[in-house]
């Protein structure tokens, strides 16, 4: 029975390390994007290159009608199947300082990066509860451990995903489903480098480690908690940060 | 479906997928009290109760049924 494993924003940056490391490990990728379908089938192919196999599966996590419309879709054509492994990891930012905060920015970022859990979510870990397993890794960041200027919404965003991790890990554990967080700090990534070509300040100055991490660092972890090691992790929030915290 | 085979079904359900012990599933066992149903239990019981005799309980219907007997009537009537 092939072990399904959806990845929500995996057309690139961590989302797309993500793919690749748990197709390597022998998931059948559902691979999820909103729009740019050129990156998808680029992230498709190098999952296909690495020995795997991926299927494309756009829809835009900030709209319920879209998520079920989709998972209804590949449903009714898996009638045996179901998905064992979620990811998500989609996510936007949005950064304002509070006071020139525009209301749209923080639901948008509320939307994209939190209601996206929850739709998701739910409509995945039905087929995990009737299979007395299942993997959710939920996406958080540093920025909702610590807070930063300017990221109110994608720090509440990312630190509600928190709470919700730890009460849902505790909901479905007794079906063997483990629910966590991870919580990159500064990953070089595709949000990262457009964000320092927006001009946001370049903090690898204050990393321990002397420098950002890399999406494959944080695919690593995703895939170990994945993995059947991780048996007996749940409802804990893991932070990969080079020591920043 | 005959009502033997829905209690077949139903019984093999609980202590296959729900993992209650055999002893305690009687028509007259309480769900909660007896068998320690969970609200989680009860979700699976509805999806269970969808996939296997095809009709979707309402959301919160298998929580009000009190007994093992309730179950079986209730798929019973709706099925």
């Amino acid at each position: 029975m092939k072990r399904y494993a959806l990845i929500t924003g995996a057309s690139r940056g961590i989302g797309r390390a993500i793919a690749i490391e748990l197709a390597k490990d022998g998931c059948s990728i559902l691979l999820n994007y909103k729009s740019n379908h050129a990156a998808a089938e680029e992230a498709k192919h190098l999952i296909e290159e690495a020995g795997g196999e991926a299927e494309l599966m756009p829809f835009d996590v900030s709209q319920p009608d879209a998520i079920n419309a989709a998972l209804d879709k590949w449903f009714a054509a898996h009638p045996d199947d179901y998905i064992d492994v979620l990811v998500n990891n989609a996510g936007i930012v949005d950064d304002e300082i509070m006071l020139m905060m525009e209301p749209e920015q923080w639901h948008r970022v509320i939307d994209v990066n939190l209601n996206s859990f929850f739709y998701c979510t739910r409509r995945v870990i039905e087929g995990m509860v009737m299979n007395h397993h299942g993997r959710v890794v939920n996406i958080s960041s540093i920025s909702g451990q610590a807070g930063f200027p300017g990221q109110i919404n994608y720090a509440a965003s990312k630190s509600a995903i928190i709470g919700a991790t730890k009460s849902l890990a505790k909901e479905l554990a007794p079906k063997r489903i483990t629910v966590n967080a991870v919580a990159p700090g500064v990953i070089y990534s595709d949000m990262q480098r457009e964000g320092i070509a927006r001009g946001i300040k370049d903090r690898t100055d204050e990393i321990p480690m002397h420098r950002m991490g890399k999406p494959e660092e944080v695919a690593y972890l995703v895939s170990f908690l994945c993995s059947n090691r991780a048996d007996y992790i749940s409802g804990q929030v893991i932070g990969i940060n080079g020591a920043v915290l | 479906m005959t009502k033997q085979e829905i209690q077949e079904k139903v019984n093999t359900f609980m202590t296959d997928r729900l993992e209650f012990e055999p002893s305690v599933i009687k028509p007259e066992a309480e769900l909660k009290r007896d068998l320690g149903m969970t609200s989680l239990d009860a979700v699976e019981t509805a999806i269970f109760i969808k996939r296997t005799f095809g009709f979707q309980p309402e959301r919160g219907a298998i929580k009000t049924l009190v007994t093992i007997q309730d179950l079986y009537d209730f798929i019973e009537k709706n099925g």
